[in-house]
C-alpha cells in the first residue's frame, strides 16, 4: 500500500475502518477528523461512508488515510463484514454514556480479527475509543478496566475522545498511524527477507539440478 | 459416486428425458469422475481454454472461458485433486487424485466454493437454456447437435459461459411532468381518475409537475383509489384522519421510535409533498408496504434484491458480472444503500420525488428500480473496468456517485433497458419472474425452477404476488390491510 520513495519521500495510502455499534459517534468523530466541524444531527451511515485524511507524517513521508466509516447497525452487522478487507488498521468507538456499546466494541474486535489480520499472521492494530468522553468521566476503576480489556482483547491502547470537544481525536489516530507505519516497516522488512530466502533456494535448487 | 460437471444429474432426477429441451442440453453436457482425469491441458488464445484427459484416453471436449474464470475453476479443483505442470510441458497439468476426496463429488465441491466458477454456472439458469443457447453462434450449436458429436473425438469449439444476445438497446425519449392541465383531462365530472394506464404511463414517460404531486401521489400510493369521486375521497379521507389520530394517542409513549421516524429517509419526501402529517402517514403506509422487508431483521428482503440484481446484471452484461466477481465483489453490495432506502441518498431531493412518483406508477414492469441500478451500472462500467477498480475502488466508486448522478438519463436507460429484455423472445425464466413479465409459466419453466433452486427459490416471491394485490386492491380493503404492516414498519428509520 505504499508509494514510490522517489528522492527519499514516501507517500502511504492506508485502509483505516472506523467500526462500534449504532450511534456512538463514528461519523461524527470522523467529521471531526477531517472537517474539523462537529454535527449535531447527522444521518444514520448506510453500508459504508468515506473519508480521506492527508498527514504529512515527517519531511519525506505522507500518508493518506482512507477512512471507512461503516454503519453500525446490528442489523446491518453481518454485511458490513465485508467492509473489512484489505484494511490497515481500525477505530473501534463505543459511547461512554452507553455501557452495553463496550461490549458492542468488543464484538467488532472480535469480528475485524477474525476478518483480517496482518501478513505476519498478527492481528491488525486497532484502537479502542471512549467516545462522548465530554458527557462523563472515566473513573480510575474504569481506566484500569480499560487498561486490562486492551490487554486481553489485543487494542494497542484507547482514548477518550469527544468528537464534540475535539478532545484526543488526533491524538488516537496519529496513535494508530505510528502503529500502521511501524508495521508496514516490518512487513517491508520481512519481504525483502523471504526474497533472499527465496533467491537462496532458488540458486541451491539450480545448482543440484545442474 | 458420480462426478457431474453438468446439471444433468438433475435433470435425471426429475425422470425427465423426454423433452427437446432436456436431450439437448444432454448433448453438450458431460460428466466424469474427477478420479478418472489423467492430466488436463491449459491454453491461451486470447481467453483460456481447458481440455480433460481422462485416464482411458478419453479427451473431453474444451471448455472455453471467455469472459474468465479459468484460474478460479482450476482452484477450485485443487480442493479434491492434486494438480501438478507437466516438468515437459508447462500447458499440461498432471492429475493425482487424494484417496481421501475420492468420495467428494463435484457438487460438494462446489458447494464450500462459494463464488466457484462451476457454481456460477450451475446457478446460470440462461446459459444454460437452450433458448439462450440458440443465441450463440451457429457454428457453435452446430458443433453440439452433431450426432459423431462423441467423448473420444473433440469437437470445433464450444463455449462454456456465453453472453445471451439481448438485441439492440431501443432509444428511449422521456417527455416533460404531466401538468395541471394534462392530469385535470383525465378526470370526469366528479372527480374519478379516466384511462388510468394511459395517465401513469405518461407519468413514468415523464413524472409529474411538482404542483401535481401532492394529489396525484395519494393515487399512486393507493391511498385514494383511483375510481373515486371528489365526495367518496372526501369521507375517507375523514376517516382516515380519525384512524390516525387514534393510532397516535397509542404511540405517544413511544418516542424513541417517533424520533427515528422524524429521521426517516423514506417519510421525508412524502412529508415534504403532502404538507400534512396525516396524508403523509397514509401515503407512507403503503410505500412501506412495498419497501418494509428490506428493513427485517434479517434482511431477507435485501438479500432477496441483490440476488435479483445480480440475476439480471448477469442476463445484461455477463463480461462486467464476472469482472466484479473477480475482485470480490459479485456479491453487489455497493448497491447496498441505492436499494436499502430507493436511491434516496443518491440522488438530488428533487430528483428522488422524480423517481419515486415513477416507481410507482409500477410500469413499465415489476422491481423497475433493480433495472435503475443495472442502468447506473451500464453507465459506470467503463471506467471501472478500464481503470482496474479492485474491491475497495470499485465501493468507493459508487459510493461517490451520490448527487452526482442524471435522473432523466438513468430513467431513460433504465426504460430502454427494460424495453430491450422484454424484446428477447429467448428470455430465462428467473429474469420474467424478477420483472413480472410472464403470467403463464410454462412447463419447461417449471424445471428450471426447480432445477436451479439456489438461485430462483429467494425470488419466486409471495412478494411479487403481494405486488399484484397491491395492484388490484381497491384503496379502502388495501388500507385495511396494510394498516398493521405500516404501522409497525413505520418507525424503521
Amino acid at each position: 500500500m505504499s508509494g514510490g520513495a522517489e528522492l527519499g519521500f514516501t507517500e502511504h495510502l492506508f485502509k483505516v475502518l472506523v467500526i462500534g455499534d449504532h450511534k456512538v459517534g463514528k461519523t461524527s468523530f470522523v467529521k471531526r477528523y477531517v472537517k474539523n466541524q462537529f454535527y449535531e444531527e447527522l444521518k444514520t451511515t448506510i453500508g459504508v461512508d468515506f473519508s480521506m485524511k492527508v498527514i504529512d507524517w515527517d519531511s519525506h513521508t505522507r500518508v493518506r488515510l482512507q477512512l471507512w466509516d461503516i454503519a453500525g447497525q446490528e442489523r446491518l452487522r453481518g454485511l458490513n463484514r465485508v467492509f473489512f478487507k484489505r484494511s490497515s488498521g481500525a477505530l473501534v468507538v463505543y459511547d461512554m454514556t452507553n455501557g452495553s456499546t463496550l461490549d458492542g466494541a468488543l464484538n467488532w474486535k472480535h469480528e475485524l480479527d477474525s476478518q483480517v489480520m496482518l501478513k505476519n499472521g498478527r492481528p491488525i492494530p486497532a484502537v479502542l475509543l471512549a467516545n462522548k468522553c465530554d458527557e462523563t468521566k472515566v473513573c480510575r476503576r474504569n481506566a484500569s478496566l480499560l487498561e486490562k480489556l486492551c490487554q486481553e482483547k489485543g487494542f494497542i491502547g484507547w482514548f477518550q475522545t469527544s468528537a464534540k470537544e475535539n478532545i484526543n481525536v488526533d491524538e488516537a489516530a496519529k496513535f494508530l498511524v505510528k502503529h500502521i507505519l511501524q508495521n508496514n516497516e516490518e512487513s517491508v522488512k520481512e519481504e525483502e527477507q523471504n526474497m533472499q530466502i527465496n533467491l537462496k533456494q532458488q540458486s541451491k535448487s539450480n545448482s543440484t539440478c545442474c | 459416486m458420480i462426478n457431474a460437471v453438468s446439471f444433468r444429474r438433475k435433470v435425471h432426477a426429475h425422470g425427465d428425458g423426454g423433452s427437446n429441451h432436456t436431450n439437448d442440453r444432454n448433448r453438450w453436457a458431460f460428466s466424469f469422475n474427477v478420479c478418472d482425469l489423467r492430466s488436463i491441458t491449459v491454453k491461451c488464445e486470447g481467453w483460456s481454454y481447458i481440455t480433460f484427459h481422462l485416464k482411458d484416453g478419453t479427451a473431453l471436449p474444451a471448455i472455453h472461458f471467455h469472459q474468465g474464470g479459468s484460474t478460479a475453476f482450476l482452484d477450485s479443483l485443487r480442493k479434491s485433486v492434486q494438480i501438478n505442470e507437466c516438468p515437459d510441458d508447462e500447458s499440461v497439468l498432471i492429475v493425482s487424485t487424494y484417496s481421501k476426496t475420492f468420495s467428494q463429488s463435484f457438487e460438494n465441491l462446489l458447494d464450500d466454493t462459494n463464488y466457484g466458477f462451476v457454481q456460477k454456472f450451475k446457478k446460470d439458469p440462461y446459459t444454460t437454456t437452450l433458448g439462450g443457447f440458440s443465441k450463440v453462434t451457429n457454428y457453435l450449436f452446430d458443433a453440439f447437435r452433431a450426432p459423431e458429436l462423441e467423448c473420444h473425438q473433440r469437437p470445433a469449439e464450444e463455449v462454456f459461459v456465453f453472453q445471451l444476445d439481448l438485441g439492440p438497446r431501443p432509444e428511449v425519449q422521456r417527455r416533460g411532468p404531466v401538468t395541471m392541465e394534462e392530469w385535470a383531462k383525465y378526470q370526469d365530472s366528479e372527480g374519478r381518475i379516466t384511462n388510468v394506464p394511459h395517465l401513469k404511463d405518461l407519468i413514468l414517460k415523464g413524472g409529474l409537475c411538482h404542483a401535481l404531486r401532492r394529489e396525484a401521489w395519494k393515487f399512486l400510493l393507493c391511498y385514494f383509489p383511483w375510481n373515486s369521486t371528489h365526495e367518496e375521497r372526501k369521507l375517507l379521507q375523514k376517516r382516515k384522519t380519525d384512524e390516525y389520530f387514534r393510532m397516535k394517542l397509542q404511540w405517544k409513549s413511544v418516542s424513541e421510535e417517533q424520533e427515528r421516524r422524524n429521521s426517516s429517509d423514506l417519510l421525508s419526501p412524502i412529508l415534504f409533498v403532502m404538507e400534512n402529517e396525516v396524508d403523509a402517514f397514509w401515503c407512507f403506509v403503503s410505500f412501506m408496504d412495498e419497501v418494509h422487508e428490506n428493513f427485517e431483521e434479517q434482511m431477507q428482503g435485501m438479500k432477496t434484491q441483490l440476488i435479483q440484481l445480480s440475476t439480471l446484471l448477469r442476463l445484461l452484461d455477463l463480461a462486467f458480472w464476472n469482472y466484479l466477481e473477480a475482485q470480490d465483489s459479485g456479491h453487489l453490495y455497493f448497491c447496498f444503500r441505492w436499494l436499502l432506502i430507493r436511491f434516496k441518498r443518491e440522488l438530488h431531493f428533487q430528483d428522488v420525488l422524480r423517481l419515486w412518483e415513477v416507481m410507482w406508477t409500477r410500469l413499465p414492469c415489476q422491481n423497475f428500480h433493480l433495472l435503475v441500478c443495472c442502468a447506473i451500472l451500464d453507465s459506470e462500467k467503463q471506467k471501472i473496468m478500464d481503470r482496474k477498480y479492485g474491491f475497495n475502488e470499485i465501493l468507493k466508486h459508487i459510493n461517490e456517485l451520490s448527487m452526482k448522478l442524471d435522473i432523466e438519463e438513468i430513467l431513460s436507460k433504465s426504460e430502454a433497458i427494460c424495453m430491450q429484455i422484454k424484446n428477447c423472445k429467448d428470455l430465462p425464466h428467473s429474469v420474467s419472474e424478477i420483472l413480472g413479465l410472464n403470467t403463464v409459466t410454462e412447463p419447461s419453466a417449471a424445471l428450471e425452477t426447480s432445477e436451479y433452486g439456489i438461485l430462483e427459490s429467494p425470488q419466486t416471491s409471495p412478494r411479487s404476488t403481494h405486488r399484484q394485490d397491491h395492484v388490484v386492491s381497491n384503496g379502502h380493503s388495501h388500507l385495511k390491510e396494510t394498516t398493521h404492516n405500516g404501522c409497525k414498519v413505520a418507525f424503521i428509520s
